[in-house]
Parts: C-alpha cells; sequence; structure tokens
C-alpha cells in the first residue's frame, strides 16, 4: 500500500455518516415487471427485424445462455432494459453520427468496424475482472489514451499497430483490432476475465447493446452511450 | 435496541452497551474488515476491538449515527492492521482491488510525500474534500461510490444491489474517479 493510497483509503473514513449509512440501507428493488411471453415476443420481433440477429441465434445458441445476461429472468420477470437490449455480432449500434459493429473474434482478438460520419469521439475503456482500468481510450485520462497497465493489450486501426491505445476521432471508416494475446501469453497474470466497455459522445438514449464473444469466452466487451451528466462544479 | 439507548448504555458505563452493539451491527462492522483483511479470524479481532475503541470514546463522544460510527472504526482499525501484516502480499482481497482503483484518483503533481501536514491531517483534509465532490453527484453515484470506497464492496456485489449490470458499474466507477482526480486537482491537492 502506497502513502497515496493509504491516504485516499483512510481519507473515505471521512464521508458524512449520512452517505455512508444511505449506500448500504437496504434497497427496494425496482423491477419492470415483462410477463415471460411478451418478453419473448420482443426478443422474436429483434430477430424478425435484424435477420443477423436470428443468424446467430440459429448458429450458437450459447449467445443467448443465461449466464450471458439476456434471460435472467428470476420469477419470470426482466430486470432491467439493459439486458432486453442485448443484440449479437455483426449488428452495427448507431450513436451520434458513429456506427460500432463488432465483425469478429478470434482466441486473442476482437475486431470492430467503425464508421463515422462526424467527429463525435467514441471511447473505450478495457477493464479487468476487478474492475481495474487496463486501457483506456479517453483524452484527459491520464493525458492521453493510453494503455495503464503495461503488456495488456495492443490496438491497431486498419492494421496500423498504434503506439496509444486511442480511437480514431475524425469522419472515415475503420477497422480496429483489439488484441489480448499478451493476456493469453501470461504476461499480463491477471486474466481471467476482461471487459471492453466503449461508450460514443454523450448519446442521452440509454440503451445499452451487449456483444456476446462466442469465440473468446473469457471476453465480454459492451457498447453504450453515456449516459452519466456531469455534475461537477467547479468552485 | 435504538441507538440512542445503546449510546446511553455506554454513558452509563453498563456493559450491555457491547452486547447490543454486537447485536445490531456485528454483522455489518465484519463485513467491513472481511472485505479489508480477507480473513476471518483478523475480521473478528478487529470488530472486538472495535468495541473496545468505542467504549473508550464514549463519552464523551456521542455518536449521532452509530452505525456509521462503529462501521468507520472497523474501517480504520482493519486498515491499521492491513498495513501492519507482515506478509502482506498482493492477493485477491477486495481492498485491494478498490486500492488499485484509488491509483487513478491521485493528482497530478503529486509526490508521494504529502502536502506537509501529518497523515491523519491529510486523510481529513482529503476526506471533507471527497465529501464536497460527492455532494454534487447524483445519489446512485454517490451510493456506488461508498459501497466500492468505503466498503470495498465487490463489483459483483454491487451490481446485484442496485440492478445494473457489471460493466455498468465499472463505467461509473470509472468516471466517478476521474472526475474525483480533476476534482482534488482543481481543490490543489497533492499527495
Amino acid at each position: 500500500m502506497t502513502y497515496e493510497q493509504e491516504i485516499l483509503a483512510r481519507a473515505m473514513s471521512y464521508i458524512d455518516d449520512d452517505m455512508v449509512l444511505a449506500a448500504h440501507a437496504p434497497r427496494k428493488k425496482i423491477r419492470r415487471v415483462i410477463p415471460v411471453v411478451a418478453a419473448a415476443c420482443l426478443i422474436a420481433a429483434f430477430a424478425v427485424a435484424f435477420p443477423t440477429l436470428r443468424e446467430v441465434i440459429n448458429t450458437n445458441s450459447d449467445i443467448l445462455a443465461p449466464e450471458d445476461g439476456l434471460l435472467d429472468n428470476e420469477n419470470g420477470v426482466f430486470d432491467s432494459k439493459e439486458e432486453l437490449t442485448y443484440i449479437g455480432q455483426q449488428l452495427p449500434v448507431t450513436m451520434s453520427g458513429s456506427t460500432l459493429t463488432l465483425l469478429n473474434t478470434t482466441e486473442t482478438t476482437a475486431t470492430f468496424r467503425l464508421e463515422k460520419t462526424d467527429d463525435t469521439p467514441v471511447y473505450a475503456m478495457l477493464y479487468d475482472r476487478r474492475g481495474g482500468v487496463l486501457a483506456s481510450t479517453e483524452p484527459g485520462y491520464k493525458d492521453n489514451g493510453v494503455v495503464i497497465r503495461p503488456n495488456t493489450v495492443r490496438l491497431y486501426i486498419n492494421g496500423a499497430d498504434q503506439p496509444v491505445f486511442q480511437f480514431p476521432t475524425a469522419p472515415g471508416s475503420y477497422e480496429i483490432t483489439v488484441d489480448f494475446t499478451s493476456i493469453r501469453n501470461g504476461t499480463y497474470p491477471m486474466r481471467e476475465c476482461i471487459g471492453l466497455y466503449t461508450y460514443i459522445g454523450d448519446e442521452s438514449d440509454a440503451v445499452t447493446n451487449n456483444f456476446s464473444l462466442a469465440v473468446l469466452p473469457v471476453i465480454e466487451t459492451e457498447t453504450s452511450a453515456d449516459t452519466s451528466a456531469d455534475t461537477t462544479q467547479t468552485p | 435496541m435504538e441507538d440512542n439507548h445503546i449510546v446511553d448504555l455506554y454513558f452509563q458505563r453498563d456493559e450491555r452497551a457491547i452486547a447490543e452493539s454486537e447485536t445490531k451491527y456485528g454483522g455489518y462492522c465484519t463485513r467491513i474488515a472481511l472485505n479489508i483483511l480477507d480473513n476471518v479470524q483478523d475480521a473478528e479481532e478487529c470488530v472486538n476491538d472495535t468495541y473496545l475503541r468505542a467504549w473508550e470514546s464514549i463519552p464523551p463522544t456521542r455518536p449521532t449515527k452509530l452505525g456509521a460510527f462503529l462501521g468507520k472504526i472497523t474501517r480504520n482499525l482493519s486498515i491499521d492492521r492491513f498495513k501492519a501484516r507482515k506478509a502482506a502480499k498482493r492477493g485477491d482481497s477486495l481492498f485491494f482491488a478498490s486500492l488499485d482503483e484509488l491509483n487513478e484518483c491521485i493528482p497530478a503533481g503529486s509526490t508521494g510525500f504529502g502536502g506537509g501536514f501529518d497523515e491523519e491531517t491529510e486523510a481529513r483534509r482529503i476526506g471533507e474534500c471527497i465529501n464536497r465532490f460527492l455532494r454534487k453527484q447524483s445519489g446512485e453515484m454517490q451510493d456506488v461510490f461508498i459501497c466500492r470506497y468505503f466498503y470495498s464492496d465487490s463489483i459483483g456485489e454491487i451490481a446485484r444491489r442496485f440492478g445494473l449490470s457489471e460493466s455498468k458499474i465499472k463505467s461509473m466507477l470509472y468516471r466517478a474517479r476521474q472526475k474525483l482526480r480533476k476534482y482534488l486537482e482543481s481543490e490543489g491537492i497533492r499527495l
């Protein structure tokens, strides 16, 4: 434990009592009660609307396995909208003039197609199973998009190895490959589960789309609109 | 028993105060200690020390929120014990994970030698800053942040608690850490 870590950890003990107790107060769980039949119809509607999804469902039933979140329906209800909007590979997600599509995965890579018609920034962060951030593309975080923990990941854009973990901002068409070979090779020992969380601009739509990486079982990716309002006021 | 009655027992030097504290807050404090220490025996000892520390502090202190008061004592004692472990090695303790993440909140320009204050003063000063920061966040963000960095709860546990995906929780925490670092920098904090 470094000095800085200790001070920050101890500083948390000065958080006001009311906030400390409120955070652990029993929570009233808000559920969206949707009958299973209605939910099934919704999934079917998705499949009809998106032939590729139907293809994915037909060819890889693992993608809809309960552990993946879509059918995690305790007592016949879906817990959240996020789980209903789950989609598979090859289905484009368009937000704020940028379209991101998960093209394919291998045991060590995930490849995306990014089509940008404007300069809305696209960000991604890679995290490990404990929530620690391995790499972030967001400028301003450590001054630039960087691989925070070395030897975890490489980024290729249109085949070119990138010196920093940063997504392109200019309009254009890009093929982006995130290469996890280092983790697979054991260079980075933490690894049973990592995730790539991608967000586009400040889209206010709350839809979250999960991509299942059937070929790469230890890795999950999720693409989401950024819905977190920045309420921080600098005095 | 109501908190104020338990506190009255402490003031009356009635040892039932400890038994009542244990009945009402034993589980709560044990959970805090376990998340930090990842060891049942150490956690139990810390919780027992918590009651002793409370016995010594009340009176004169009269806590208005006994649960938070005991929880904070447990947390501080657990951090002390965590730090004192000779064989403290990296492991899978939830506290290790949250410590790692806190690295991202360290303001630029920090030297590792602090701002010229002793550790407790420094922690209090930053704690007050974190309070102001949290007061400006949404209620949900406050709760998620505190669950992770005060209670050292796991991401999965927080996700279940709030009915959100783990990815969403990770994203919220990531953004909170970024914002906090910027906020600490804007307040002139250097560690």
